[in-house]
């Protein structure tokens, strides 16, 4: 016999829903919690009727003491005896009592004194006052059975009956294993098949189990007819030793009640289940509904009705203060708490609601407030609902030594799907960590890496009593789509900033697109190189490509390289698009565009090539944005087609066509004439004009239209159709057949063409001045 | 003349079947009670009298008692003797008590005392009742012929048979 009804109220067997991505409506689920939580009348009803007839067992047995007391009140004391010895197993039931029987022949009732003790197949009683209402008598026999009865007892003889004396003993195997009741009172009601028991002590044990009340008048009773066992008392407990010797535990206040027409257990108030799997402790009602085993088993028909075999939970709500708490099916604990608990056992899924919803794990922590809801579904994934959402976390950082602890809010809705590792909020996220920081107004989902499901990991397909984490087992972030005013801030190893309306990231894959709206900036920063891209009127933005590559786009873009190894850093502006061939370390932007560096500044309307110098070659290893190297140390080598200019401290340098400047390593260049500007080689077509100063500092200005310069020798050779050279208020001008203005390494500038020409513009100053410096040297 | 006295001293004893299937209700008892005890107030005393004085003892009796043609009990008592105008003791009695439906009950004891005067049967040692429904065993009887409940002295045994106990269906 498995008086299991109570006592396998944590035995959990539940089918789970395998995972779904597309998870439905928290509303729709929370009103559908709510609507069965509303639709338990028949448990109320019960409770409600189960209560009066506790009242009038109550009545029953104290009208009987009344009247047997007021009988027994005159007789000569009765006086306890021993009680006979312990009967033998027997099919039969058998009351003993050490003072006697007070009995009521009309109301076919008996009362027993003193030690009581009742044993039965299915219950083994011990108490001190035992009342025991008899069934009502049959139906009349047969006459001819009748007759023959009568005829037996006439022929009788006068010895007291061996019936009388003994009992029917039967073999002990036949004998199911009863229960155990201990109380002050009972009342047994044959006729209705109804046990009512009271005491300072109310206990029923069974191998399996085992409930006590105390406290508070405590009352049990048990109507086997209607199928329900109702306990009342201050404090209620019991535990139940499940198939596989688990235990589970539980306590109330108030009262318990079990229905078998609905297979349901209330539990009054300040409940706790406590089971190995995890625990459920409520203020108010909690209402659980079990799952009847398919096969009942052949001994509970020789129980008590009630006694039916239960394969588990089928589903479980409870009111106010809620919490659960338990162990993962990875074996981390996890802990959930609320105003109202609604859960599934049969597809594994809970919802909680109220004013606020906890909900936490090894790894996370989140609370929902506002009218808030929590629902978790079978394979692990999450919904939460309500006003602001605040959470923590805990995740392995990108180097793998030790765990980050971050914190996150948002507002409205969160939602975390197991099957595909994501995390969506519709309504924005600020999340912080000491590698991330992060922050947006609109949507964003952030795809998890996750670690392989291991078989315990996985979601279970029959025993689960509390849901399963399964997106806790998170590894770290793959990929993040997320919209509106970001700002994202990388540390540590990740060293990245993003700014903009609209963000998409690969961390796994090193790729990111940063997206920005109308005279806003898009902003990838990434080992301190800073990209950003604005227009006026349109969108603009920055991506980096997994292979390392750069795209820009917009009206007015941005570029910045930070100082590395000692060299100087270098920035550039530009117009409408840039493209940077990371592997190729080659900057393209084919619009006008801007350089500056210490070196110089260089400019072009017909925009730029620039093949940029970096210590080393891009590291082929590595995951994410490790896998790109930004680490440029300069520029090697840059042309424009046209309309360029150079500036720097010692040279000028402006073409209207074709331009290529090849740059002499920083710091390589000591030594070298500063004029040169730390160019190895360069060239300028078109319209070439440059100013430098000469071998006596003087400034001179040259203009031709092929220009050629010679880092390596020092030297700078101007040539075209038609050369000019100026220096203060001289003009000198050559033309035809090698005209030409070539600058030795020294800086002696030579003029030389088959004509020449020179004009002076201030005669006085120009020949005065030069006076004035030949009285000066001529003078002692 | 004998036979019609033995049949009222049973209907005294045991006025109708114990545990009756048709038992009155609680309230209806006391009002049965208290009518019954105004009629026999006014004779407390063996009304066998007469034809039994004090003193007087007879053997191996069987007393059978019929109503509307039916049997409704039967008592058998190995020594019968009135001891007082107002008392009858009985050794080795064996009653067996028919309701409407036939069902029997029966008593067994080897000493039990007839009290007139307190409407109150008495036994002395082993006691035994049976019923379809039950076996009881005792040491002490003491009845109330009126009311129909008694007090059975301990220690007492019960035997509700299995296929009368309250978890039958």
């Amino acid at each position: 016999m498995k008086f299991s009804l109570i006592f396998s109220l944590l035995i959990a067997s539940s089918s789970m829903a395998l995972a779904s991505v597309n998870l439905p409506d928290v509303s729709a689920a929370e009103a559908q919690a709510r609507q069965d939580f509303a639709n338990y009348p028949p448990l109320d009803k019960a409770r409600e009727t189960v209560a009066q007839l506790a009242e009038q067992m109550q009545g029953i047995m104290g009208d009987w003491s009344q009247r047997g007391d007021a009988f027994i009140a005159p007789l000569p004391e009765l006086t306890a005896q021993p009680l006979p010895p312990e009967p033998k197993p027997s099919n039969d039931t058998i009351v003993d009592s050490t003072k006697g029987l007070y009995f009521d022949a009309q109301q076919s009732m008996m009362s027993y004194f003193g030690q009581v003790r009742m044993r039965d197949p299915r219950l083994s009683l011990d108490c001190e006052r035992l009342f025991i209402q008899l069934e009502k008598r049959r139906v009349k026999q047969e006459s001819s059975e009748f007759e023959a009865e009568v005829e037996k007892t006439e022929t009788r003889d006068f010895t007291p009956s061996e019936h009388a004396q003994t009992e029917t003993v039967i073999a002990k195997e036949q004998v199911p294993e009863p229960m155990i009741m201990s109380a002050k009172q009972v009342l047994v009601d044959m006729q209705l098949k109804r046990l009512y028991a009271t005491g300072d002590v109310v206990e029923l044990k069974h191998s399996r189990g085992d409930i006590r009340a105390e406290g508070g008048e405590p009352i049990m009773l048990i109507d086997d007819k209607a199928g329900l066992i109702y306990v009342k008392g201050h404090h209620i407990s019991g535990f139940s030793v499940d198939e596989k010797g688990e235990k589970n535990e539980f306590s109330s206040e108030g009262y318990v009640l079990f229905e078998l027409d609905s297979d349901s257990i209330l539990l009054a108030r300040q409940n706790k289940i406590q089971t190995p799997k995890g625990d459920i402790a409520c203020r108010g009602l909690l209402r659980v509904r079990m799952q009847p085993a398919e096969e009942q088993k052949p001994s509970s028909s020789k129980g008590f009705r009630l006694n039916r075999a239960y394969d588990g939970l089928s589903y479980v709500t409870a009111l106010d203060d809620v919490v659960v708490s338990g162990t993962q099916a990875d074996g981390t604990p996890f802990r959930m708490s609320g105003d109202l608990l609604s859960y599934d056992a049969r597809i594994g899924e809970m919802i909680m609601t109220g004013e606020q919803c906890h909900l936490s794990s090894a790894e996370q922590n989140m609370q929902v407030q506002g009218d808030a809801t929590a629902r978790l579904y079978a394979d692990g994934s999450m919904k939460l609902k309500g006003g602001d959402i605040f959470g923590s976390y805990q995740r392995p950082s990108r180097s793998g030594e030790g765990l980050l602890h971050g914190t996150y809010q948002t507002q409205g809705e969160i939602l975390m799907t197991a099957a595909d590792g994501q995390l969506r909020c519709p309504h924005g996220l600020v999340a912080k960590d000491e590698e991330l920081d992060f922050a947006c107004t609109r949507e964003v989902v952030v795809s998890f890496e996750r670690e392989p499901a291991t078989e315990e990991a996985k979601p279970q397909q029959s025993v689960a009593v509390m849901p399963d984490f399964a997106f806790s087992r998170i590894k770290g972030i793959a990929h993040v789509a997320a919209a509106g005013d970001i700002q994202a801030k990388g540390m540590g190893e990740w060293d990245f900033y993003a700014q903009g309306d609209e963000l998409e990231a690969d961390l796994i894959e090193g790729t990111a697109l940063v997206r920005a709206k109308a005279a806003q900036w898009a902003q990838f920063t990434y080992q301190g190189a800073q990209l950003k891209a604005r227009s006026q009127d349109r969108g603009s933005e920055v991506q980096l490509l997994a292979n390392g590559d750069i795209k820009m786009a917009g009206d007015v873009i941005e570029g910045y390289m930070p100082a590395r190894e000692d060299k100087s850093s270098f920035a550039f502006e530009t117009q409408n698009d840039l493209y940077l061939n990371n592997a190729e370390s080659l900057l393209v932007m084919p619009h006008p565009v801007h350089m500056e560096s210490d070196q110089g500044i260089f400019n072009s309307q017909g925009g730029l090539t620039a093949s940029l110098r970096r210590a080393e070659k891009p590291a082929s290893t590595g995951r994410g944005f490790a896998r790109h190297d930004f680490g440029f140390t300069g520029v090697e080598w840059a042309q424009s087609p046209r309309d360029s200019s150079l500036q720097s401290p010692q040279l000028s340098l402006q073409c209207d066509g074709f331009m290529r400047l090849v740059m002499e390593e920083e710091g390589a260049s000591q030594g070298q004439d500063a004029t040169l500007a730390g160019l190895q080689s360069a060239e300028a077509h078109d319209a070439v004009r440059f100013i430098a100063k000469d071998a006596q500092g003087k400034l001179y200005r040259a203009t031709g239209e092929h220009l050629s310069i010679d880092g390596h020798r020092g030297t700078k050779l101007l040539t075209g159709p038609r050369v000019t050279l100026s220096s203060g208020h001289k003009l000198h001008e050559a033309s035809g057949a090698g005209a030409q203005v070539f600058v030795d390494a020294k800086n002696n500038v030579r003029l030389s063409g088959a004509q020449q020409t020179t004009v002076v513009t201030d005669v006085r100053e120009e020949f005065g001045r030069e006076a004035q410096q030949e009285q000066k040297k001529n003078k002692p | 003349m004998l036979r019609s006295l033995f049949i009222s001293l049973a209907s005294l004893l045991l006025v109708s079947p114990c545990f009756a299937a048709d038992a009155a209700p609680a309230g209806q008892g006391q009002a049965a009670k208290q009518e019954s005890a105004s009629a026999t107030d006014a004779t407390n005393v063996f009304p066998g009298l007469p034809l039994m004085p004090a003193g007087s003892v007879v053997n191996h009796i069987v007393l059978p008692r019929y109503e509307d043609g039916r049997v409704v009990s039967l008592i058998k008592i190995a020594t019968l003797k009135v001891e007082t105008v107002s008392m009858l003791s009985a050794d080795d009695l064996v009653a067996a008590l028919y309701d409407q439906s036939g069902n029997m009950t029966k008593i067994t004891t080897l000493k039990a005392y007839i009290d007139f005067a307190c409407e109150l049967v008495s036994s002395e040692g082993l006691i035994t009742m049976e019923d379809p429904r039950f076996r009881v065993r005792g040491q002490q009887l003491h009845f109330d012929t009126l009311r129909k409940i008694g007090v059975l002295r301990g220690p007492v045994r019960t035997v509700i048979p299995a296929s009368q106990n309250y978890s039958q269906r």
